[in-house]
Formats: structure tokens, sequence, C-alpha cells
């Protein structure tokens, strides 16, 4: 037998393993554009399962996915859906501590390599279904965490306030004699500075992110010497302040602002013996900067000073600086950490007028 | 006049309650656990009325409760706790370390005073009878430990109220105990009891 007979069988051969490699590589290149379209799907709306789902069916389609179904439970809420295309399904079950997703895809047909494809498609897609639950699942946690310390920190006041008026309301019921009146009214003026400040933090934490332009507006000058050495006394610390400044704006904002960082400097000081502080007014244009600078601890992860809800302080509910620069963003004003040899500084940022 | 500690760190709520009290009582006022401590340790104190939530981490009631345990394991006092953390496990907490009331705020006042009143009361008359020789003492026992652990616990307060009263005096507890010194020495190691500056 010639050798040259068997060429044309080679020939053949190699043409159907080419035709065989070409589908191939279409068929992949199909699937993986489908999966990456459906992970793209899945971005563009939020990683949200309700919505991710009615969307993927018609891109399941195009990779040969008649139809799909599923059931998951997650934190007592059921998304379900039936098989409505009849045929041979492929299934996977997932079964979690905090969830559960059952999920079936009906292929149109399941021969061949199409099968091994059917398998990669229920794989994936059953990724996808799960990093959605597990986002909300956590996003949830994380907002009902926050909103129970956000809760626990405005409760604090408000229970104290309403014990404050149930006490007042008793007293004022019996002020027998001028020397009961004049006690009780010395004993409200000694805590009108306390009250004010209690509620400009309550105030500027429901105000949180609002806009308040267009609003009637409280503003009045502010003698920020004055302001910082009330709260100093207030908080009975060593602290020296420098410099004279004042600012067109609205009290209670700037209170908290400030009473925020203060308060941080004493409630290092009933951990730390000795700490004193210094405090620098300086007026630079239309801006005034207030650097406030103490000899306690540094400031640890400076660059999350400001984060919402993070604190350093066992309990803490790390709201109050995240308050403060939000305050002054909405003064038009910023908060930054300093670099400092020996303890924590910030320096303070605001307009001397809202209305420039 | 019974003298009453109040600690609590909102000042406006702690002068209204001193307004309330000052009257019939002596108020002393702290508004952290530091204060709190140095008042205790410098003036006979007969009822503490006491938030938890005290700063640095008023959110908490760490420093309340360390402040509880710290009198009620050395002075003969009542504690009112008064207090906005409303959780069960830490009313129980309070109660289990000796506290004589628990009130959530708000509370009314009526109810405030009453409970002061009552803890006078049974701070009087427990006075009255340590005088006759009397000692009041409270265990929480825990069921199903045996009997020795419970005499245990009986021998160890009665001791303690007792070195409590006669300010670590050995000799005199000894003899108001009715035993030996070199017994009581026994029972000293036994529990391990020291004097405040020794722990």
């Amino acid at each position: 037998m010639k050798i040259e007979l068997i060429y044309p069988f080679f020939i053949f051969a190699g043409l159907v393993i080419i035709i065989v490699l070409v589908y191939l590589r279409y068929l992949s290149r199909k699937t993986i554009r489908s999966f990456l379209e459906l992970i793209d799907l899945n971005a563009r709306l939020d990683f949200d399962l309700h919505a991710f789902l009615p969307e993927a069916l018609p891109l399941l389609k195009k990779i040969k996915i008649e139809d799909f179904f599923y059931e998951i439970h997650y934190l007592d809420i059921t998304v379900k859906k039936e098989q409505s295309e009849k045929g041979a399904t492929i299934e996977k079950n997932l079964e979690r501590n905090d969830y559960r997703i059952i999920l079936g895809i009906v292929p149109r047909h399941s021969k061949g390599e199409q099968y091994y494809f059917n398998l990669i498609i229920l794989e994936i897609l059953a990724l996808i279904l799960e990093m959605d639950v597990l986002i909300k699942i956590k996003v949830i946690h994380e907002a009902l965490y926050k909103f129970s310390r956000l809760q626990a920190f405005v409760l604090h006041d408000a229970k104290n306030l309403a014990q404050f008026i149930e006490s007042l309301s008793y007293n004022v019921h019996r002020l027998e004699n001028v020397e009961r009146k004049e006690s009780f009214i010395n004993y409200l003026k000694e805590t009108l500075t306390f009250q004010s400040r209690r509620g400009a933090k309550i105030i500027s934490l429901l105000e949180m992110k609002q806009d308040t332009d267009g609003e009637l507006s409280l503003e009045k000058t502010i003698n920020m010497r004055l302001l910082l050495e009330n709260l100093i006394q207030q908080y009975k610390l060593q602290c020296t302040i420098e410099g004279e400044a004042s600012i067109v704006a609205e009290e209670y904002k700037v209170i908290s602002i400030f009473d925020n960082i203060i308060r941080n400097i004493y409630d290092k000081s009933l951990m730390e013996k000795g700490i004193t502080c210094l405090i620098e007014i300086t007026n630079v244009g239309n801006l005034i900067k207030v650097m406030i600078a103490d000899t306690g601890s540094p400031v640890e992860e400076g660059a999350r000073l400001f984060e919402p809800f993070y604190s350093t302080k066992s309990g803490g509910l790390g709201i109050g600086l995240f308050q403060s620069k939000n305050i002054a963003a909405t003064m038009k004003g910023d908060i930054r950490a300093l670099p400092w040899e020996s303890g924590a500084a910030f320096e303070v940022v605001l307009p001397v007028t809202q209305h420039m | 006049m019974a003298t009453i500690l109040l600690v609590e760190d909102d000042i406006a709520l702690r002068k209204q309650i001193r307004f309330s009290l000052e009257d019939n009582f002596s108020v002393l006022e702290a508004e952290t656990q530091k204060e709190a401590v140095d008042l205790l340790k410098n003036n006979s104190v007969d009822i503490i009325i006491l938030d938890l939530g005290l700063p640095p981490n008023e959110d908490t009631p760490e420093e309340g409760l360390q402040i509880l345990e710290y009198a009620l394991k050395r002075y003969n006092c009542k504690m009112i706790i008064l207090t906005g953390q409303r959780t069960e496990g830490i009313a129980l907490e309070a109660i289990k370390s000796g506290a004589f009331d628990y009130l959530l705020k708000p509370a009314s006042m009526d109810k405030i005073l009453q409970s002061v009143e009552r803890a006078h009361l049974f701070k009087e008359t427990e006075d009255e009878l340590v005088k006759m020789g009397v000692r009041k003492i409270s265990l929480d026992f825990e069921m199903g430990k045996g009997l020795q652990t419970w005499r245990d616990e009986a021998d160890k307060n009665i001791i303690l109220r007792v070195l409590k009263d006669t300010d670590f005096n050995v000799s005199q507890s000894a003899k108001l105990l009715g035993v030996k010194r070199e017994s009581l020495y026994y029972f000293l190691k036994k529990f391990g009891l020291k004097r405040d500056h020794e722990d």
C-alpha cells in the first residue's frame, strides 16, 4: 500500500480537528462573553439579587439555557421561582449557616461537550447568587449594627434629658421658700452651658448630611476664644489658648465641632494623668484656623480617625470626629489630623462667614 | 444626716437630683469613676446613686460596674443604680454584685426618692443591728455545688464583713468572731483576703 493513499485521510482528520477546535473556541468565547455579561449585569444592578434574577434569563438564553429556577432563603427572606420550561434539569444545592440556595437550569440540550458547559454555567450562576446573598446579609447586618450604635448615642442623651425634665418638674413644684428658689435657679444657671452643648450635639447629629441652605439660619457672631474657653472650663482641662478670632455661623454647629475634639482630650485625660492642651486661633484672610493639640497618647491610624463608627476606645461609638468633619464640610470648612511630636493634634479651618 | 454620693456625668440632671435630696441628706457629687472613688475614700457614704454609663465609656456600663464592685467590696453602703443601660445582663450583674435597687431612666422622682428612703431605712437598721453585735451578710448560691462551697462562701463573707468593720485589725476581728488569731490568719490565707492597698 502506497503511503500517498492515506494522505487524504490525514487531511480529512486534520480538517475535522480544526473544525472541532474552532467550534469549541467559538462556544467557549460565546459562553465566557455571556458570563462576563452576567457578572457585569449583576454589578450594574448593585449586586441586588432581586433586581438581577429577572434580568438574567435573556442572557442565559444566549448560551442555550432555556430556563432557570431557584429557591433562596436568607435572613427570613425567601426568593423563589418555579421551573416554567419543560426539559431535563441540572441542579445545585448550597446550604450554609446563614442562607440556603437551590438553583437549577434547563439546558436546550446536554449532549457531548455542552453538558460540561452547562455545569460551568450552573456553577457561575450559583457563585453570582451566593455573592449577592452574602453582600445582602453583610450590608443588612452592618446597617443594623450601625443603627443600634447611633441609637445608643442618641438614647444616652435622650434618656438623661427625659430624666432631667422629670426631676425638673418634680422640683419646680417644691420651691417652698426664697432660699430654695434661689438655690434652684443657681443650679439651673450652672448647667445652662451644658444643656446648650447637649442640644447642639443632638441637633447636629440629627441634621448630619443635610443641606440646610435656604432654611431659617440662626447665625451670629461668635468669639472663638470665648467659646473654646467655655468648653475647656466645662471639661476642667489644663489648656493654654493663644490668639483670637470671630466668625459668623450657627453657634450649635461650631460648638459641636469643637466639643467632639475637646471631649476626646477629656476622655484621654481620665486614663492618662497630667494631660495638657494647647489651642492656637489664627485668622488667615477669609478663614480662621484653630489648632488643638494635646500631650496625651498619639493618634493611632490617623487615616481612619474620621471614618464613621471607627473608634480606638473600647465601647466607643466612633461618631464624634466623623460628625465634626461632616458639620465643618457643611460650613465649607474642614478638619484634619496634624502630625504632632507628642500627643494628638487637629486643625479646624472654617470660613469667617458663610456668605462669601 | 445620712450622706448620699451621687455619681452622674450629666451635670444638669445631677444638680436636679441633688436639689430634691439635699433637704434631707448631705449630698456629694462625682462625675467620673476617679472622683467617686476619691470621695468614697475620704467620706463616710451611706447611699450611692450610681449611673453606670460614665466617661470615658459612657455608652457601656463598665465604669459604673467597676465603682459598684469597688464600693460594695470595701464599704457598708447601699447602692441604687439609676441608669439608661437597659439590658437584663447588666441588671443581673449589678444585683448579683449587691446593688440595692436598679432603676431605669427616666424614672419618676417619687420612685427614686422612695428607693432612697428604703435604702436609708435598711442602712440605719443594719447599723443598729451592728451595734447590737448582729451582722447581716448576703450570699449568692449556685445550686448543686455541694454544702462545703456554701459554707466557705458564708465564712468568707462573715470574715470579710468583720475585717472591714475593724479596718482589718486581725486581733479585734478575731475577738469579734470568737476565734483565735491563728485561725483567722488561716482563713485570710485560705480565702486570699487582703487589705485594699495590698491588692
